[in-house]
């Protein structure tokens, strides 16, 4: 349906463009790295022919990081808000440049954003279709594919 | 001229925004289409507007509907900067009346050339 290297080359595309950094995928069965400490998740879901989300999760060091970036303003002067809005982002252009890869038409949510210290996140009826995990700024950035499950 | 940039994403105004200003272009910014309206209404200033397609309260489709529903906004260019990729968006957008469409993720090298195919930039030497 679509493959890992696809979404490799859309989120260097993405981070080369728009953020000016490098950023490095980990080999296809790299053991899954938790994220330790304070991390955001944020989520684009999909609808339509195909029914799922995209997912983008990273520690909150690295959020802090790509958020300075994206506003060319200071980590202290950004609030959490920024960060939710840089990370929604982010995962809103992944998830529209992976749409046009998958069958038929679908539309894409407004983004949403969790941050915390110990938490989970669930798309209820879907399972993963891909999981792909980066390296960027000596941190672990990992994007997920969902795709619901037919009854 | 004035550029009004409509994105409901901040980081994606203060990108677009800093790019602009770095072209020569002052900048105003709206979070939807309804708020992009009022600018246009209480701004003869504005000369051409950057609108993202997934916006909540109106919509960036809706937004070029209704500017070029009203005369008075004849001359605005309209530039859709989206992550909507697909031909048939493109095709729709054109449709409703937009100059150009961006996707994103975009380059200063590709809104730059957008806007010198509009004539609003000097033409951008392709080397």
């Amino acid at each position: 349906m679509i493959h890992h290297d696809e979404i490799i080359q859309i989120v260097r595309t993405i981070w080369t463009s728009i953020l000016n950094l490098p950023i490095e995928a980990l080999p296809e069965d790299s053991p899954f790295e938790a994220v330790s400490g304070r991390s955001f998740t944020a989520c684009v879901q999909m609808t339509g022919d195909f029914e799922g989300a995209t997912l983008l999760y990273c520690s909150s060091r690295l959020a802090l990081q790509l958020t300075s970036i994206m506003f060319q303003e200071e980590p202290e002067d950004l609030s959490i808000e920024d960060l939710q809005d840089a990370l929604g982002e982010l995962t809103n252009m992944i998830a529209g440049n992976i749409k046009p890869l998958l069958p038929g038409q679908s539309r894409l949510s407004l983004p949403s954003v969790v941050d915390g210290s110990q938490y989970q996140i669930n798309v209820p009826g879907s399972r993963q279709l891909q999981r792909l995990q980066f390296s960027c700024l000596g941190e672990i950035l990992g994007i997920t594919l969902q795709i619901r499950l037919t009854s | 001229m004035r550029a009004l940039i409509i994105d409901d994403s901040r980081a994606m105004r203060s990108i677009l925004s800093r790019l602009m200003t770095g072209l020569g272009f002052e900048v105003v910014t709206a979070s939807n289409g309804l708020e992009g309206m009022e600018r246009l209404q209480e701004d003869d200033g504005i000369g051409l507007a950057l609108v993202d397609w997934n916006l909540p309260e109106m919509n960036g489709l809706e937004f070029v509907q209704s500017v070029r529903s009203d005369p008075s906004f004849e001359t605005i260019r309209l530039i859709m900067v989206t992550t909507e990729t697909e031909k048939e968006r493109v095709v729709a957008a054109l449709d409703a009346g937009v100059d150009e469409y961006v996707m994103k993720p975009f380059t200063e090298a590709i809104l730059a050339e957008k806007l010198s195919f509009l004539g609003l930039l000097p033409k951008v030497n392709r080397g």
